[in-house]
């Protein structure tokens, strides 16, 4: 089962880490961005846990031992996951 | 050492198919100024830079643009979905069609195969960095004439994405230019040789 709201806001606190990380590669020394990637990173890591516990894995490692639910669920290009 | 996160950067969701589009798109999968080439232009060339920082930007926008060739690769596969023959031919897709059905292929829109002959990675920092600036500037405008030939809001809607971060990128690629700049101060007219070979 995927949860279209929960995707979009894991693809916009995603969104969030993936520009902070390429400002703070040039601009290292910003601690207000620092403490924004922090912030951002606690969201993003409860968002994926919410996620993985009702739709499945979001990566390899995340599977678990009771099934193989990696190739069970929708993939990303497939109209259903979006 | 990469992992695979199983979503899209950016949600791809395109109600209707269209072939004649799919083909125009395809330009940046594998054409000139395409997510492929971008992808293993900057991850090709990150290990010749001089500055960490430097090697990181190279390293996390080149990461980006393969979720970006996902991206073009997902708008492609719902575009060509449920095709009947008729539309294939209508649409002019039929030359696609013939070699790859609708498998996604890495090519220009005028058909030409993704090649790394499109790109460069020269061992010299200020030629490869500079090279990045207008890879970026080259894919803006990609999108803006793909934007022109969209009358589908759902496509459109993903290239816009895809368009603005572009912009960004570029304007990373301008700081990775300045850090560059500071990292040789100690040296003279570092634009005259390669700062990276000639030590």
């Amino acid at each position: 089962m995927t949860d279209k709201n929960l995707m979009y806001e894991i693809q916009r606190i995603g969104f969030a880490l993936i520009e902070a990380n390429l400002y703070l590669d040039a601009y290292p020394w910003d601690k207000d961005a620092l403490a924004y990637f922090g912030d951002m990173t606690n969201k993003y890591k409860e968002l994926v846990l919410k996620y993985e516990e009702t739709c499945g894995p979001l990566t390899v490692a995340q599977n678990g031992t009771d099934s193989w639910k990696w190739t069970e669920t929708p993939w990303p290009w497939e109209l259903e996951a979006n | 050492m990469w992992i695979y996160e199983k979503r899209l950067e950016y949600p791809v969701c395109i109600k209707r198919p269209n072939a004649k589009l799919a083909g125009v798109i395809i330009s940046q999968l594998g054409g000139p100024d395409g997510e492929m080439g971008a992808a293993t232009r900057y991850l090709s060339q990150r290990y010749s830079m001089p500055d960490r920082k430097i090697v990181g930007i190279l390293t996390d926008v080149g990461t980006e643009e393969l979720a970006h060739i996902e991206i073009v690769s997902a708008i492609l596969y719902q575009l060509t979905r449920n095709l009947s023959i008729q539309e294939i031919k209508d649409s002019g897709f039929d030359k696609y069609f013939v070699d790859h059905t609708t498998g996604v292929y890495p090519q220009a829109a005028s058909g030409v195969p993704f090649s790394a002959s499109t790109l460069q990675s020269t061992g010299d920092v200020f030629a490869d960095l500079n090279e990045d600036l207008a890879a970026e500037q080259k894919a803006r405008l990609t999108y803006d004439n793909i934007l022109r030939l969209s009358d589908d809001p759902d496509v459109s809607d993903a290239i816009r994405f895809l368009r603005a971060r572009e912009i960004v990128h570029y304007q990373r690629f301008g700081d990775a230019i300045r850090l560059a700049q500071d990292s040789f101060e100690d040296k003279k007219n570092f634009y005259a040789y390669n700062p990276a070979f000639d030590r």
